[in-house]
């Protein structure tokens, strides 16, 4: 009887080539080739595909301008979700367009005008039920997007949940090197004494909290305690 | 990858970049086309945000405007389709198709004095018109909307000097 040769009874070329394979068709998934072919739509584009309610986000921007904020590189686009209730508002503060944190307005009046924005009625009549906020730098790549439940923000703002409770609604991701350009950035345009130092603090720490950094220099947020400094 | 550790919507927005930049865009070459009347524009706008229906109500405005009424119905039947999905949207819709279209009469009105010297574009005009002016008027229950339907339903039999 002839001894069988191979790899577990079977040619080992065989083997090889069904690991290529399985190896091949992981690293497809892995590295969205399916999305980048255009086989099949990336997950925001399946969510966000609809038409925007540009009156609801023109009926926030007015709001927004009425209280006095200088709005200059902010985009607001409010995106009803496919297949579900309700929208998302995503606030884009863009520096590459002329977004910069300390023309806003002075830092009361923003608190002030973000907290009455969160109570009022304009977010419950159309319908936001989540709101984001993408920070992108002078490349107009995105540096940090944060998002939480209109809910527990609003909650938040009328003293209903702790700075923890709401920390724990937030999920965010992070660019961790663009991050720590922009906070070395803020740290020298601020020079520690302005109204607006505690950015660089804020995101120090959100830099700090971020559990696990992945490949390209990415990090997820799940809050935990670090934020609590940010703004207080 | 990072963002699929949370649930689908958070991980949409969290990866939400490439869409609002693609809205803008779009939204920057609809304006371009909508004040330039340019069409080309326009189709770009769409192939980008093809679900987007204001592109198409004016995309199909501007097919009218054109002479081109086959190309006006099959924007604004795909428009009126992408925006049925809730009572906001239809509202909407029939808000900007009316808007639009007012604004086409107008131009067809500068270019050759009467609607009923261009007989096919004024039929398709107000056809369009007295259905949207007849579905503002049913949900909002405007009576003036509706009316203004009875009356573009008449102007149709005129356009061909009936």
């Amino acid at each position: 009887m002839a001894r069988r040769r191979g790899c577990f009874g079977c040619g080992c070329w065989a083997m090889i080539v069904v690991l290529l394979l399985l190896v091949g068709v992981v690293a497809a998934f892995y590295y969205r080739v399916p999305q980048r072919l255009g086989l099949r739509k990336a997950q925001a584009q399946q969510v966000f595909s609809g038409t925007p309610d540009r009156e609801a986000a023109a009926a926030i921007q007015e709001e927004l301008r009425k209280g006095g904020l200088n709005l200059q590189g902010i985009a607001l686009y409010v995106l009803p979700l496919e297949g579900e209730e309700g929208s998302v508002g995503i606030a884009v503060l863009d520096s590459s367009r002329g977004f910069d944190f300390m023309r806003v307005g002075e830092r009361d009046l923003v608190v002030d005008r973000l907290k009455k924005l969160v109570t009022g009625k304009t977010l419950e009549e159309h319908d936001v039920e989540r709101l984001a906020a993408d920070y992108r730098g002078q490349d107009g790549k995105s540096v940090v997007i944060l998002t939480a439940p209109t809910e527990d923000i609003k909650r938040y703002a009328e003293g209903k949940i702790s700075d923890e409770e709401l920390v724990h609604a937030v999920k965010g991701r992070v660019d961790v090197a663009a991050l720590s350009k922009e906070v070395l950035k803020w740290r020298y345009l601020a020079g520690g004494e302005s109204a607006w130092s505690f950015w660089p603090w804020c995101f120090s720490r959100a830099l700090a909290a971020a559990p696990r950094l992945t490949r390209r220099n990415y990090g997820t947020l799940s809050g935990n305690g670090s934020w609590k400094t940010c703004g207080r | 990858m990072i963002a699929d550790r949370f649930d689908p919507i958070t991980g949409a927005i969290l990866k939400s970049g490439n869409e609002t930049e693609t809205i803008k865009k779009a939204d920057e070459l609809m304006a371009e086309g909508r004040s330039q009347r340019d069409p080309d524009d326009m189709d770009e706008a769409i192939s980008l945000r093809p679900q987007d229906w204001t592109y198409r109500v004016s995309r199909g405005a501007l097919a009218l405007e054109r002479g081109d009424t086959k190309g006006m119905d099959e924007h604004l039947v795909v428009a009126q389709a992408l925006a049925s999905t809730n009572d906001k949207s239809k509202s909407n819709f029939a808000k900007q198709a009316i808007a639009e279209l007012e604004g086409v009469k107008s131009t067809l009105r500068e270019r050759h004095g009467k609607l009923s010297a261009v007989p096919t574009q004024c039929e398709a005009l107000c056809r369009r018109l007295a259905q949207f002016y007849e579905m503002r008027g049913r949900q909002t229950g405007n009576a003036d909307d509706l009316q203004l339907a009875k009356q573009y339903q008449a102007d149709r039999e005129q356009c061909w000097g009936q």
